[in-house]
């Protein structure tokens, strides 16, 4: 429901850490002076007898701010997201619809300090605070709070992190460790993708959009009440992208087709507990200069959340999910391309618990989980593992308390413990203190450590990436990829504070800073040898290490601004920096840590008359200096034209000054294609 | 009112009102409870907002300088307070100052209002409103459970703890309003049970 739940219990419902506190604070406050009338301004947004003359104008507000405002008693802060000692974003579907985003990934690029890049069609990599290779490590990315990630590539694929526009309830970005809290690989940020209850979707919908990209999105959804207390949602989908420039060839023989389907289902089994259950199920193939990969997932979760448990909110989610892919061709880059094919399936079963309470001024959340998955992955000439089928645990506990030390100064302390079977046990603390000391603004500051995981790739793999034939005075060669069964985490040490502004309903404001330091970091270290074969080779090795060091840090803003009723702007601008030490210069491992020095972006949105809105979003990214890499401008504007509540018609072009350009920081090194302009139109109607 | 009461009676009535009060607040604390007057100055904005974003038959032109009326239906009072405070000095759509009436039944006081607000102490079911309205260019708003799909045109719902909106489009339709596409985006959309 909002992100403080998020951030502090994990799931997008329960009442929240902060908001909890807020009432805690409330009685201390009240206990000793309210008898003498006496109340200060951080109560003053709680309590019954203060509501009345709250200085507060809502009729101030936009039809969706009301929207999100909270009627809990216990908040002291109508918006508690405003409390979050954390650099948080929160994307509505609104924010989604007027920037003209045809999927989630695309729509990060609204989030202060995140570089998207669009390497493929339906291929998007995504960079926290620096660092964007083509695998996303670093970042930890949920759907409902399931995890999305490769163990295999140690990545996100982010067509898994799908959820339709209309079914969307919101996107929530944490930039910085959320370790504690959502264990290894939450190191550089956490992104929730969070699906609206199966109350909010009833009645049916269809959206089709259709670009001069040649690229085309379906989906159908249809939601109904079951019986007294049970609501379902069952959609379809499909999405299909036609030829795009390559960047090694101009064959149209490229392109992406998926097809997805399933449903959510929500039972209000009594006044305090809720079950859901979800399934989703994607088909998905794409084509790159002839040669096809392909891949399926699918999913079931189930979640029971119960507000009086124990003293507290609880919830108990259990998933199992399936991932079957086969990679036709990954080139690897180097003067003679290698094929390796990689085919791969993973299944995981992950259970979680986390229970919230508070007594006096605590306010504790902790909780635990195991997870089972079970990976395996075909040898292939080109492509070996140690083990081709391998099952490891994941086991962790956290608790995390929040006191209030003074009235407006509030500390944060907690820690995760993570067993797995890669690296053992691994402390992943964190402190947080925030300063609030009125109802306008607030300073906070943190510092936690987070690491992560190796993947199995890293551990096991030995890759053929190059054979350069023999000749008459010197014998053929072959270079390999080498993983090391030693391969530990990577670590971050991250320091980050940050302020936020909202002076009123029609202004916020909000600023972060940032300074991680990574250490055991991935690197190569190279060996030579001769296999004497039949037939003789002479080998160049890498194998991977964690002898690297990195260190990024930067600046972030954002902001939104309502001018008037019919008129909003929104911004946001980032400066990041990053070296490193002991790092190989093979772009593929080294673009985790080379960054675009500005990543900035303006926004606005106009009600023009007669039921018609414009929008317009300006996005810029600077040069990337360890790739040497040029910046670019792009610009999307968007008409939309909504009649009544249940049909909407859209005209767009999204990379409106640039004939095309590319987006990809790795270069040549791995397949990539030009972004180029689209125009498109897209429909949507509701019965 | 004597606000220092000096008889041991009233001493102990004193205490008791002040324990009253941090009860109050201690129960705030322990479960879900909602701020009551934040929940009705939420669904005053909402209303102040379906001003602007719906459109009713033109009226006649006698009648084009005629404030915007609001009408709340509420068996005791205390909503009707916090919503007539919140749009106190507010403006509609085209500059119509809006004025907030206190109603106690559907009457003709009532068919004098463009907006009626009907609360959930006002004990009235979707079929009597329904039949009361009958084509009048009336947009009736609730927060009863149901109460869009029973006929009425836009129901209040509690979301956790935010106040959404369910529109349903025949109502409208029958009352002869328009609304506007913007509302797709809060609200989300019924039909009607019949």
């Amino acid at each position: 429901m909002n992100f403080v739940r998020f951030f502090c219990v994990g799931s997008s419902a329960g009442v929240s850490l902060l908001k909890k506190s807020g009432t805690a604070l409330l009685i201390a406050l009240c206990c000793l002076p309210c008898i003498h009338g006496q109340t200060t301004s951080t109560s003053s947004a709680a309590g019954v007898a203060a509501s009345a003359e709250a200085a507060d104008d809502l009729t101030d507000l936009s039809l969706e701010q009301l929207h999100d405002l909270s009627i809990s008693a216990a908040s002291k802060h109508a918006e508690p997201l405003f409390e979050t000692p954390a650099a948080v974003s929160v994307l509505l579907p609104v924010d989604l619809e007027r920037a003209g985003s045809s999927s989630i990934a695309e729509s990060l690029r609204l989030v202060p300090g995140l570089h998207v890049i669009e390497a493929l069609p339906d291929q998007w990599n995504v960079g926290v605070r620096g660092g964007n290779g083509i695998q996303s490590t670093k970042l930890l990315v949920l759907v409902d709070g399931r995890s999305i990630y490769d163990p295999f590539y140690g990545g996100v694929l982010w067509a898994n992190a799908e959820v339709a526009l209309p079914d969307l309830a919101r996107v929530e970005v944490v930039r910085g460790p959320g370790a504690t809290l959502w264990g290894a690989n939450a190191v550089s940020g956490v992104i929730n993708v969070i699906s609206k209850d199966a109350r909010d979707t009833l009645g049916g919908i269809v959206t089709i959009r259709s670009g001069t990209e040649e690229t085309t999105q379906a989906h159908v959804r249809y939601g109904a009440q079951l019986d007294s207390n049970t609501w379902i949602r069952v959609y379809a989908g499909g999405a299909s992208t036609e030829g795009a420039t390559g960047q090694m060839s101009e064959d149209p023989k490229s392109g992406y087709q998926e097809y997805r389907t399933g449903y959510r289902s929500d039972t209000v089994l009594s006044a305090d507990a809720t079950f859901t259950s979800q399934f989703d199920y994607l088909n998905s193939r794409r084509t790159i200069d002839g040669d096809t990969s392909s891949m399926q997932t699918a999913s079931f979760l189930t979640r029971l959340q119960v507000a009086n448990f124990a003293g507290g909110e609880m919830q108990l989610q259990v998933y199992a999910d399936y991932a079957k892919e086969a990679a036709g061709r990954s080139d690897l880059g180097g003067e003679s391309s290698i094929t390796a094919a990689v085919n791969e399936q993973n299944k995981d079963f992950d259970v979680d618990l986390t229970h919230h309470l508070h007594f006096g001024v605590h306010d504790f959340t902790w909780g635990g989980g195991a997870r089972l998955t079970d990976n395996s992955v075909q040898n292939t000439e080109n492509l070996q593992m140690d083990h081709p089928r391998l099952e490891t645990w994941l086991v962790n506990f956290f608790a995390q308390d929040e006191v209030a030390l003074a009235p407006t100064l509030k500390l944060t302390a907690g820690t995760k413990v993570e067993y797995r079977d890669t690296i053992g046990w691994e402390p992943l603390p964190n402190v947080r203190l925030s300063w609030i000391p009125n109802a306008r603004q607030m300073f906070w500051a943190a510092a936690s450590r987070a690491a992560r995981a190796p993947s199995r790739g890293e551990r096991e793999v030995l890759i053929r990436t190059a054979t350069l034939p023999g000749s008459d005075t010197s014998l053929p060669i072959r270079m390999e990829l080498s993983g090391n069964e030693n391969f530990g985490a990577e670590m971050n040490n991250a320091f980050e504070a940050g302020w936020r502004w909202w002076p009123s309903h029609r202004f916020q404001f909000d600023l972060a800073a940032y300074e991680f330091i990574y250490d055991h970091v991935r690197s190569f270290d190279t060996i030579a040898f001769l296999d004497p074969g039949p037939p003789a080779n002479l080998v160049y090795r890498a194998i991977l290490d964690n002898d690297a060091s990195a260190q990024t840090r930067g600046l972030e803003a954002s902001w939104k601004y309502r001018p008037s009723d019919g008129w909003e702007l929104n911004g946001g601008v980032s400066r990041q920096a990053a070296s490193t030490r002991n790092m190989t210069d093979n772009p593929i491992v080294a673009a985790d840590y080379w960054t675009p020095d500005w990543l900035w972006h303006v926004g606005s949105w106009w009600q023009l008359p007669h039921e018609w809105e414009f929008s317009s979003t300006l996005y810029g990214v600077g040069r990337t200096p360890g790739a040497n890499l040029p910046g670019y401008l792009r610009l999307d504007v968007q008409l939309v034209y909504r009649p009544r509540p249940d049909v909407e018609l859209s005209f767009g072009v999204q990379n409106l000054g640039d004939p095309n350009h590319s987006e990809s920081i790795t270069g040549n090194a791995l397949p990539s294609t030009e972004v180029r302009r689209d125009f498109y139109v897209r429909a949507q109607w509701r019965f | 009112m004597n606000a220092f009461p000096t008889s041991s009676f009233a001493k102990a009535r004193r205490t008791l009102s002040v324990l009253a009060l941090l009860a109050a607040l201690f129960s705030l604390s322990r479960g879900a409870a909602n701020d009551v007057g934040l929940e009705y100055r939420i669904k005053a904005a909402y209303l102040y907002n379906f001003t602007k974003f719906i459109e009713w038959p033109p009226a006649p032109a006698a009648m084009s300088e005629a404030p915007f009326v609001l009408g709340v239906l509420d068996a005791d009072g205390a909503a009707y307070n916090i919503i007539k405070e919140s749009l106190r000095g507010k403006s509609g759509a085209n500059g119509h100052p809006i004025v907030v009436r206190h109603l106690t039944g559907l009457d003709a006081e009532a068919s004098a209002c463009n907006q009626i607000f009907i609360t959930r102490s006002s004990g009235l079911d979707g079929a009597q409103i329904r039949k009361w309205l009958d084509g009048q260019p009336i947009v009736v708003v609730g927060e009863t459970t149901g109460f869009a799909e029973q006929g009425g045109v836009i129901g209040f719902v509690l979301r956790g703890d935010a106040v959404h909106c369910e529109i349903n489009l025949a109502g409208a339709q029958r009352a002869g309003v328009k609304l506007s596409g913007r509302l797709a985006s809060v609200a989300r959309l019924v039909h009607e049970t019949r």
